[in-house]
């Protein structure tokens, strides 16, 4: 197991966000947090990456345990709703500002944060774009530079609070598959955050699905749109994207084939 | 996903809160808190028979009746010009606007001494608008009106950078919504705009009365500081300690501190309330 | 630029209100404006010159420029400080803290020297302690500091603290999972977004530092040439009836007033720029 969650409850004065929450998520997954509005799913995001203190349970990252570690040895990549790039940096230095303002001693020069950084760059797509500001990029683009910033840093665990939930619907569909295609690539373990039923299914390889504050199941997209375990998750899941899951099936029978193993 | 509570969480993870806490505490305590009690302790020393003997005295009682009645009509002078000028501002483009509008805020930035002796020097007998007013037998010297002509330079931009935003943001499809309904102009006015623009209106005059209250530099050189006449109670404050009279300085004052606070109390919950009605 | 409404008033109601503002404006702001220069310019230019010789002229301007050069730095400091703890921070008493800091704005001038006189002076609580270790602070520059520092303390935090909320602490967190130390988030991630307004208070500040009279009045003790800034010196120029020097040194400060005035204006666009520019970013 690379992260576990254990027992993480949480409480904002008398609002429950979280209550007694566990979650295993195997090493290089990727994992949707599925819920309405106000679930508790970003407070869970924000507990893993150590931006809010749980008033009780566990944080392990391979068995480590993390709970009162802080943020910035936590080693993970942060994708922001609003993506919260700098906005007086250009692409690069956004990028690249992870590993400058690391201590001397660990960060690494100048020729192989530059090489790094192109790297980042061009695997996310965005060759052209290396010296605009934030302001001159499409909401697309501002999404991509800031994946590629989190992963920068050489995440453990990379997560993400609503990758898609303030771009327009046709760019989200290019983005969602295109960050499954990322993932099969490069394959760090990662939580994303989501209220769109439709994204959590094409996009992950198993959902969580949260609502107020508790974990109502959890499984892969097939199971949970099968089998839903409870009417809550039945209907929660009652207008998704049929057709999507049946192209999903037919991915993880691939993948799944004898012998190819995951 | 939007979170009402998130905003609740505690304290946040962002290092040097400590830090950050220690050294504003420090200072404000410094530079506020122990300067403040030490006046208030010293007042606090003061039977009680003797601090009201000190502010019962004759004297003491006309200077805060002038500095009250000049602060007042100060503050709805500007309350009615400070209006017109925000709306002007707010509602039309002219040639010059732009100087204009940062003009408002001279009174801010001009050093209330620079204020008070070029006010002096307009409404002096041989000043530009002195000699026109001395042709009708006016004025300034025995009477408030010196002060409160300060005052109301002091006290403008208060009003007008209150009423300001608030007059353009109000959303001109209400006005548009009533005229539909037949409503004419004066009803759309009075019915419609005003009342909406009405708590900035009165948080700006507070606001504008406060510093009135206060009030030192600008007035002095205008006034003819004559004692139960035109002596406001700042000025009275440093008559009484060039006479190194310090109990009743320290007992005018702690009244002054007193009548700050609740100012400040006031028009703290006067914003609150209009931030809540804007939003 | 005012966008065009269809409500608008009836025509001679607008040249009404044009004309009262005008007139209101030419007595309360022009005039007083041009009768400085005027009664600073009297006797001719060479006079006007001549009067920022005087060692009693240079004395003041020296001694003012030495206040602001301690009292800004040290305010915008502190400044930059509570903004911060109040923004980026969730803890009890944050709203009695904010209070406090406008406390300076709310209590008239001299009562703000006054209370230096009942710390510091001879009857203060410090006052025999000081005497006897020979330390002067009231009726000497450090008194000036101190008042100076009272009066001009709140515009740093003021203005920083409503940009900041609105700037949010995304962009803090961002840089936090980065691993980016405290220190770098401040001067990298923070700094550059608050700029502008952190500019705009230090100007508000230098203004407030120069021009303060009444508490530094109370607190100097107008030994001329040691504790009489610019302001005090034109109180007693004016006192002894020298009008047009008095006039000449109000000059100057009224120079640096409409330069502070124009520097904000000019600052007022810049902020509006950026927040319109944050919106824009969160909608698309």
């Amino acid at each position: 197991m690379n992260v576990e969650v254990t027992n993480v409850s949480k409480k904002f004065g008398n609002f429950v966000a979280l209550d007694n929450i566990s979650i295993n998520i195997p090493k290089g997954d990727i994992i949707a947090l599925l819920g309405p509005s106000g679930c508790g799913k970003t407070t869970l995001l924000r507990i893993i990456a150590g931006l809010e203190t749980p008033d009780s349970g566990v944080i392990k990252f391979f068995g480590e345990d993390l709970t009162n570690k802080q943020v910035k040895d936590r080693k993970v990549g942060f994708v922001f709703q609003h993506y919260a790039l700098f906005r007086h940096m250009n692409v690069f230095e956004n990028v690249a500002f992870g590993l400058r303002v690391r201590p001397r001693k660990i960060r690494p020069d100048k020729k192989t944060i530059h090489e790094n950084v192109m790297r980042l760059i061009s695997l996310v797509q965005l060759e052209g774009f290396v010296n605009r500001f934030p302001s001159e990029l499409s909401g697309g683009q501002r999404q991509r530079v800031a994946l590629a910033r989190a992963l920068a840093v050489e995440p453990t665990v990379l997560l993400l609070d609503e990758p898609f939930g303030a771009l327009d619907a046709k760019v989200r569909k290019e983005l969602r598959s295109w960050l499954r295609r990322l993932h099969d690539e490069i394959h760090v373990t990662s939580v994303f955050v989501t209220h769109d039923q439709d994204e959590a299914l094409e996009v992950s390889d198993s959902i969580v699905i949260v609502n107020k504050g508790k974990i109502e199941q959890i499984g892969s997209p097939i199971e949970v749109c099968d089998n839903p375990v409870n009417p809550f998750v039945a209907d929660f899941l009652s207008d998704v994207n049929r057709p999507l899951i049946k192209q999903k099936k037919h991915l993880f029978e691939t993948i799944n084939a004898p012998g190819q193993g995951i | 996903m939007k979170f009402p509570i998130k905003m609740k969480r505690d304290r946040g993870k962002i290092p040097g809160f400590g830090l950050s806490l220690g050294l504003s505490l420090s200072y404000i305590s410094f530079l506020i808190l122990i300067p403040i009690s030490s006046l208030v302790l010293y007042a606090a020393k003061i039977p009680l028979k003797e601090y009201f003997e000190i502010i019962l005295d004759e004297r003491v009682i006309a200077a805060f009746k002038i500095s009250f009645f000049s602060a007042t009509t100060a503050a709805l002078i500007n309350f009615v010009f400070g209006f017109i000028i925000a709306w002007i501002l707010a509602r039309h483009n002219f040639f010059g606007k732009k100087i204009v509008d940062a003009c408002i805020d001279l009174p801010f930035a001009i050093p209330t001494a620079v204020a008070g002796i070029s006010l002096a020097q307009v409404f002096s007998p041989n000043g530009f608008l002195g000699k026109f007013l001395a042709q009708f037998n006016i004025s300034l010297g025995y009477s408030t009106a010196g002060i409160v002509i300060a005052l109301v330079f002091i006290g403008l931009p208060f009003v007008v950078r209150t009423v300001q935003p608030v007059i353009e943001e109000f959303d001109s499809v209400v006005e548009e919504a009533a005229a539909s309904l037949g409503a004419n102009y004066f009803q759309i006015f009075f019915k419609v705009v005003f009342p909406s623009v009405l708590p900035a209106l009165i948080t700006g005059t507070a606001m504008a009365f406060a510093r009135g209250l206060g009030e030192y530099g600008s007035v002095i050189f205008i006034s003819s500081n004559m004692p139960y006449v035109s002596e406001i109670v700042p000025l009275l404050i440093i008559k009484k300690l060039m006479q190194f009279d310090y109990v009743s300085a320290s007992a005018i004052g702690v009244t002054m501190l007193m009548i700050a606070f609740v100012m400040l109390l006031v028009i703290n919950f006067l914003q609150n309330k209009m931030l809540k009605e804007r939003s | 630029m005012v966008k065009k409404r269809i409500v608008q008033e009836p025509l001679w109601v607008k040249i009404l209100l044009f004309f009262i503002s005008g007139i209101f404006l030419s007595v309360f702001i022009a005039l007083p404006l041009i009768t400085i220069f005027q009664e600073a310019l009297k006797s001719g230019i060479v006079v006007y010159l001549q009067t920022f010789t005087d060692p009693g002229v240079t004395s003041a301007i020296r001694l003012s420029l030495l206040t602001i050069v301690i009292c800004v730095p040290i305010n915008t400091f502190f400044g930059i400080f509570i903004a911060w703890l109040v923004t980026k921070y969730e803890f009890p008493g944050k709203r009695i803290l904010i209070t406090a800091i406008e406390v300076p704005f709310s209590i008239s001038p001299v009562i703000a020297g006054l209370l230096f006189i009942f710390m510091f002076g001879a009857i203060g609580w410090f006052g025999t302690w000081l005497i006897d270790h020979g330390i002067k602070i009231v009726f000497a520059f450090p008194g000036i500091v101190l008042a100076v520092l009272f009066v001009s303390f709140p515009f740093v935090a003021r203005e920083l603290i409503p940009l900041m909320r609105v700037l949010g602490k995304d962009d803090e967190e961002a840089a936090l999972t980065l691993g980016a130390s405290g220190f770098q988030i401040f001067w990298k991630v923070t700094l550059p977004n608050i700029k502008w307004g952190l500019l705009y208070g230090i100007i508000l500040t230098n203004a407030r530092a120069l021009g303060e009279f009444g508490a530094v009045s109370v607190v100097s003790g107008l030994v001329r040439g040691v504790t009489t800034t610019m302001p005090l010196y034109i109180d007693i120029l004016y006192g002894e009836y020298m009008f047009r020097a008095a006039f000449a040194v109000a000059s100057i400060m009224t120079f640096l007033a409409l330069f502070t005035i124009i520097a904000k204006a000019v600052l007022e666009y810049f902020i509006a720029a950026q927040r319109k520019s944050m919106e824009v970013e969160i909608q698309l």
